[in-house]
């Protein structure tokens, strides 16, 4: 099966096919593999490009346009190039009180871009997210799969530091 | 009963109780309730929060609860709910500020003003002044095809469109993208909106995202318009339309309510396919051998002398024609003179139709009844090209599936409607090629026409022994199984249908599927039958009489008679070209049709014809459902000069001036009235048709109609007077069965049918306006088995029609719009045969027929059985001849 997925779906790479065959077949539905399918994508290309919805729903076995539908409606997949950081920022409102705008405003001056905005050394996305789960030691903000919590505008610079050399 | 205590008013409820939700009782009271996202026929989700109403524990209860209408059922015997509660206001009227935050202030350039959902509801809570002075959001708008404008910007974000097109009519090319503030409806491209029934989304859309592209070529304010009660003569459903024109043109076309047939949805060839009426090639004056004539004295007499001259007249009907001129013909050439212009197969096939309605085992179902089969078989119908609206509703019947489940745990219809899950009633589909239904269809079997009839009989031999051969035996193993498969869910089946027509036009078709229904009567159980016909009035006429084409078209080559009278039908395209032109050749003859077909050259005598827009009269349906069509407008009174009439008017006219006697048919029930004479089925109608007078056409809101003629004249033209018919040319009237615009105070947009429905959804006040005039009969003995013929053996290459709905019909097709949608010319084989031919799909290849060349493009699929050759129906530069006589095919390399 992979062969011939291969054959047909050259925009893929074996890896991904594999792995995408592997999450189909955890479900009786086919269609209930899209998450698992778009996230394994993500993992190898950092997002979801046009050209690779239209073959990761043949693969499916969906139409092109209810997998978009389900790409473009959660926000942890992307459909648009990201940078090689990932900075989740909490807006909810228990953030919001302690402190976000002020977190903000220094992400905002050390990277010079604002929310839903990537570098353009293409080193960080800056994203908005409404809960990382740790209300008690707010605010948050996550950066790839790192929480840091109870945030202060000092530190702000220091944590984007450790990502400085993180890149492609 | 249910008691429901509505604002301290108590209404009752009687059994329905459990099954309806409170905003559906409430509107059924005629309380107006704001609502978004419900819809009568999608159910409720709940989305939009509009119909929050209180909800009290007794009477007693000072305090209540605030719920949502749409998703509260009626559980307690007495309830007690209040609409009019301040805090229940002051909750709706903040929520659709909120979804006006968004919606831009464009309503005069918007084409949805004045019948705008939207609209009606900021007006009842009354929300008119805009707190919020941010920017608003904005969208991209895509190019949905020829049909549908859209734009996003209007969106309020009610999953209408989604829960319409997805979820009831099994599009796949329409998408919700993105969420929360941030939500797009529309296709992953720019393209054609592909599904059969888009054109609803123009009424599903409570505002203007989806708005109709044709009305808006020529847009007039719904207010404006003059409306008229219509049916659809696009296939023989005979769909509710609600047809609005105005200066002489149809504008648009409104699916009209009718809880038998199409309750709220219509196909877009019924809504989009009018542009015939509108055409320049339309007749509008009698010509005389091609030269206009201003008289239609001068035309009568020069037909009259025709007539008299001829030693034998014969007159060709139409199953597109009204039952009024077809009977009309009848009356003057004679019933031995009468032929009803239907090709042999088709009327042979026609025939076993009419047998099965009057003596069948079981009874048709009529469109909305199909839903509630639990087994359907198709066997060699293309419903969803030849007759959309019944796909639609086999459809629903497969989804339907999901209900026995929900019902089992109690919860109510209305809340398992948007469910879309794998647990379907089972369809099974016995066809040539490929449909749009197999995609819900437990099994497509992919057969010839043979093949069809023999599953027809096996199935119905193995419930029944006494019906004729074709044992199991006879099939291979993988058929067999599918038939043992088959049979066993019939068993178990409470109430199955059985659909065949009369497109593969093989009678033995439709005898297989009525052996299937009397097999099935013999176990004792309840089900149904469709046979389909491919005209708007294929029933009727053949209920006339008369015989068929090929022996019109034979007495007139062998110079039998020597004067034909052609009525509304383009017999060029039922017959072999060659033959009816050997057949016209010195012959007289008179036509009486609307539109410029093949004949008129050779036609002495050319009487302009009414079509449903200009005219009344009586179409039957494929279930013998006699419903009415009323003028819309009456021509001259724009287009001085313009001597449109209907057919059976031209005909009696005739009639009258041969035989020198007074004129008798002014109504049209004084036709029906002799008609019922010799035909007494059509009786009945004649009772459909005592409504009270004046109903009205134009809308109470009719702005400047004094302005219509101001042009030419400052004076106001004096109203035509509709004597013929119950409806008159003015706002004055009031409302009946016939409706002729869905319009009601506080009410402008389509959701109007609310106010005349007593049950909502289900049944109108005061009926539905047609009527069926053959009636099951369960004492009468039933038509026995047809016996199995055998088939001429098959040559190595069978042809086939391939329909489509854009296209195959001839009317529809002249539509500019629909034009665009067809497909150019193609033949599909099957991949096997284009590597036996050595051809790649795509290429091209030249058909010779009757020494006509033709450039078609090679189509492969993996649907087509090999030996096939699929040529689609009726396209423009496909000549219908394929089917019926052999031709050369090319290859070019």
């Amino acid at each position: 099966m992979e062969n011939s997925y291969l054959k047909r779906f050259k925009k893929l790479t074996k890896e991904e096919i594999t792995e995408i065959i592997i999450e189909k077949n955890n479900y009786k539905n086919s269609k209930a593999a899209s998450i698992g399918a778009l996230k394994i994508i993500q993992k190898y290309r950092g997002w979801i490009s046009d050209n690779i919805i239209n073959d990761l729903a043949k693969i499916i076995g969906i139409t092109p346009t209810e997998l978009d539908s389900i790409a473009t409606f959660y926000n942890l997949i992307y459909r648009q190039p990201v940078g090689t950081n990932i900075i989740l920022l909490c807006d909810s409102i228990t953030c919001y009180i302690n402190g976000y705008e002020f977190i903000y405003k220094q992400l905002k001056f050390l990277l010079g871009i604002s929310i839903g905005e990537t570098t353009k050394d293409k080193r960080y996305t800056l994203l908005p997210i409404c809960c990382l789960g740790n209300c008690d030691k707010a605010p948050n903000m996550m950066i790839n799969n790192e929480l840091y919590s109870k945030l202060i505008k000092k530190n702000i610079s220091n944590i984007l530091e450790i990502y400085k050399n993180d890149c492609k | 009963m249910t008691i429901i205590n509505v604002d301290n008013k108590d209404y009752e409820i009687k059994n329905n109780r459990n099954k309806k939700n409170l905003l559906e009782i409430c509107l059924s009271f005629g309380i107006d309730i704001p609502y978004f996202c419900w819809h009568p026929i999608l159910g409720s989700v709940g989305s939009c929060r509009q119909c929050i109403i209180k909800r009290y524990n007794n009477r007693d209860d000072t305090l209540g609860q605030i719920v949502i209408a749409c998703t509260t059922s009626a559980i307690k015997k007495n309830e007690f709910i209040t609409t009019k509660d301040p805090e229940g206001f002051s909750c709706r009227s903040k929520i659709i500020e909120l979804m006006m935050t968004n919606h831009p202030h464009d309503c005069p350039v918007c084409e949805e003003g004045g019948q705008c959902h939207l609209q009606d509801m900021t007006v009842i809570l009354k929300h008119n002044s805009r707190r919020y002075n941010f920017n608003k959001r904005t969208h991209k708008n895509q190019y949905l095809g020829p049909f549908i404008n859209h734009e996003m910007n209007r969106c309020i974000t009610c999953y209408r469109c989604i829960r319409f097109y997805k979820d009831y009519a099994g599009g796949k090319d329409l998408g919700v993208f993105g969420s929360s503030n941030n939500i797009y409806f529309g296709r992953l491209r720019n393209g054609r909106l592909e599904n059969e029934f888009s054109g609803n989304l123009i009424e599903i859309c409570p505002t203007g995202v989806f708005t109709d592209k044709q009305y808006s070529m020529h847009y007039a304010r719904k207010w404006d318009l003059q409306y008229a009660p219509s049916i659809c003569t696009g296939c023989s459903c005979g769909c509710n339309l609600n047809v609005g024109e105005r200066y002489g043109k149809i504008r648009k076309i409104e699916n009209r309510f009718n809880s038998k047939i199409n309750h709220y949805f219509i196909c877009d060839r019924g809504r989009f396919g009018y542009g015939y009426i509108n055409s320049s090639n339309r007749n509008r004056i009698p010509f005389i051998n091609n030269n206009p004539i201003k008289s239609i004295d001068l035309a009568i007499d020069y037909s009259i002398a025709l007539l008299n001259t001829s030693n034998r007249v014969i007159g060709i009907g139409s199953p597109r024609a009204s039952i009024e001129s077809n009977f009309a013909l009848c009356k003057l050439v004679g019933k031995q003179n009468f032929s009803n212009g239907i090709e042999k197969r088709e009327v042979e096939c026609l025939k076993i139709n009419i047998d099965v309605l009057y003596k069948g085992a079981l009874p048709f179902s009529s469109i909305i009844d199909i839903e509630d089969h639990d087994l359907i078989i198709i066997l060699g119908e293309d419903i969803t090209q030849i007759s959309a609206r019944i796909a639609l509703a086999v459809r629903q019947a497969a989804q339907r599936g999901s209900f026995n489940i929900a019902q089992k745990y109690k919860i109510y219809e209305w809340d398992v409607k948007n469910i879309n899950n794998e647990n379907k009633h089972p369809i099974y589909i016995f066809t040539t090629n490929k449909t749009r239904l197999d995609a819900i269809a437990y099994e497509t079997v992919i057969c010839t026409k043979e093949e069809i009839t023999k599953f027809g009989f096996a199935i119905a031999n193995s419930i029944d022994h006494n019906s004729p051969k074709k044992k199991l035996n006879s099939f291979n193993n993988n058929n067999k199984k599918i038939l043992l498969k088959l049979l066993k869910k019939l068993r178990c089946s409470k109430r199955p249908l059985i659909i065949s027509g009369c497109s593969l036009k093989h009678s033995l078709v439709l005898k297989s599927a009525y052996n299937i229904s009397r097999a099935f009567k013999f176990l004792g159980k309840k089900g149904s039958i469709i046979l389909n016909s491919n005209d708007s009035n294929s029933v009727g006429v053949t209920m006339l009489g008369g015989k068929s084409l090929n022996w019109a078209i034979k007495k007139l080559i062998k110079n039998k008679a020597d004067a034909v009278i052609i009525l509304e039908n383009n017999i060029y395209r039922r017959m072999k070209s060659s033959l009816v032109y050997n057949a016209l050749k010195n012959k007289k003859i008179i036509l009486i049709d609307y539109k410029k077909n093949t004949t008129i050259d050779k036609a002495n005598v050319v009487l302009p014809a009414a079509t449903i827009a200009e005219g009344n009269g009586t179409l039957i349906n494929y279930e013998g459902r006699a419903q009415r069509f009323f003028k819309i407008y009456e021509p001259s009174y724009y287009r001085t000069g313009d001597l449109t009439k209907e057919s059976w008017r031209w005909l009696h006219a005739l009639t009258i001036a041969k035989k020198n006697s007074k004129l008798e048919w002014i109504h049209l029930n004084d036709v029906l009235k002799v008609c019922s004479k010799y035909h007494p089925a059509f009786n009945r109608i004649l009772n459909l048709s005592q409504l009270k007078r004046n109903l009205a056409r134009l809308p109470h809101r009719l702005s400047g109609r004094t302005a219509i003629n101001s042009n030419i004249q400052i004076h106001e033209k004096k109203i035509h007077k509709d004597i013929y018919s119950t409806f008159t040319f003015s706002t004055k009237g009031y409302n009946s069965s016939e409706i002729a615009f869905a319009w009601y105070p506080g009410w402008n947009s389509p959701q109007a049918w609310n106010k005349f429905q007593k049950e909502i959804g289900v049944k109108l006040y005061a009926g539905n306006p047609g009527i069926r005039l053959i009636n099951y009969c369960k004492k009468k003995k039933y038509l026995s088995y047809y016996k199995y013929v055998g088939f001429k053996k098959n040559k190595r290459w069978q042809i086939i029609p391939i329909y489509h709905l854009l296209g195959s019909e001839e009317n529809s097709a002249l539509t500019h719009s629909i034009n665009k949608c067809t497909k150019k010319p193609y033949i599909k084989i099957s991949k096997q045969d284009i590597k036996l031919l050595k051809v790649t799909p795509g290429s091209k290849i030249k058909a010779i027929v009757n020494n006509k060349e033709v450039n078609i493009i090679i189509k492969n699929t993996n649907n087509m059985r090999n030996g096939f050759i699929g040529f689609p129906f009726g396209i423009k530069g496909i000549p219908l001849e394929i089917f019926c006589m052999c031709f050369k095919i090319i290859i070019i390399k």
